[in-house]
């Protein structure tokens, strides 16, 4: 089976392009969501893809490396737990990376 | 540790041990990317159990995780094999080792930039990493400290 990792692209509230990922990013599904965050790149051609993956629990260095590379196309939206792996992996200095509220039953 | 000792002292020499639970655990399981979501689930309940924090928690899934992926993606590329997975919670650090019968060859990050990013990635969430390759086949040791 593969991880479950549910993708929507769509726009923002302010109508900016956003695509939202729900689950969890790692090997077994790291091409869906490389495809998924390379078409609505592609989609807007240029315009800045707000990725919300306040819904992402787990991210590893394979997923990592799909933002790595589109870095110049994104900012990002990620639970704050995150924050610090991808402070870490030199990702926050390249992209804007912005912790999600957290819930308030979290 | 004063608020233990009996009003009148104790009579004799004493012993403290520290326990911690749970029991260490085993996962064994196929090299396969299908594995992983399960096997993740798996540690981060025993994780819990052990009582480490959600932040040190993350930081034990994604350097597990790292080590698992590249027995998958190295390690078992051209053969099927399996991948074990040990978790043992001392008093004030946890423990991983991750062994399988494959020959992943230790990413350079300059040259394999994606799979050497989950290399630094573990090294850098864990303490002493090391990676032991022999003609059975690769073994990943690391620890982080608790509270």
């Amino acid at each position: 089976m593969t991880t479950p990792l549910t993708i929507n692209t769509d726009q923002g509230r302010d109508g900016a392009p956003s695509l939202v990922a729900v689950g969890e990013i790692d090997l077994s599904n790291v091409d869906t969501f490389a495809r998924a965050v390379s078409a609505a790149i592609a989609d807007h051609g240029g315009e800045t893809v707000t990725l919300d993956l306040s819904a992402v629990d787990y991210i590893d260095s394979g997923g990592i490396n799909v933002l790595f590379n589109c870095a110049d196309h994104i900012r990002l939206i990620v639970k704050p737990l995150l924050i610090p792996v991808l402070t870490i992996s030199g990702l926050t200095e390249l992209a804007p990376v912005e912790a999600a509220p957290r819930p308030a039953t979290d | 540790m004063s608020r233990l000792t009996p009003a009148g002292g104790y009579q004799d020499d004493v012993a403290l041990l520290l326990y911690r639970q749970p029991a260490p655990l085993q996962l064994d399981f196929p090299a396969e990317t299908s594995q992983l979501a399960g096997t993740r689930t798996a540690l981060r309940g025993w994780l819990n159990r052990a009582g480490v924090s959600p932040e040190k928690t993350l930081d034990v899934l994604i350097a597990a995780g790292e080590a698992v992926a590249n027995s998958i993606e190295h390690g078992h590329r051209d053969r099927p094999g399996t991948v074990t997975l040990f978790a043992n919670a001392l008093v004030d650090r946890v423990h991983l080792t991750v062994v399988d019968s494959g020959d992943w060859k230790v990413p350079q990050p300059d040259k394999d930039v994606s799979r050497g990013r989950g290399v630094l990635l573990m090294r850098a969430l864990m303490h002493d990493v090391t990676i032991d390759r022999d003609a059975a086949g690769t073994t990943v040791n690391m620890y982080t400290r608790i509270d």
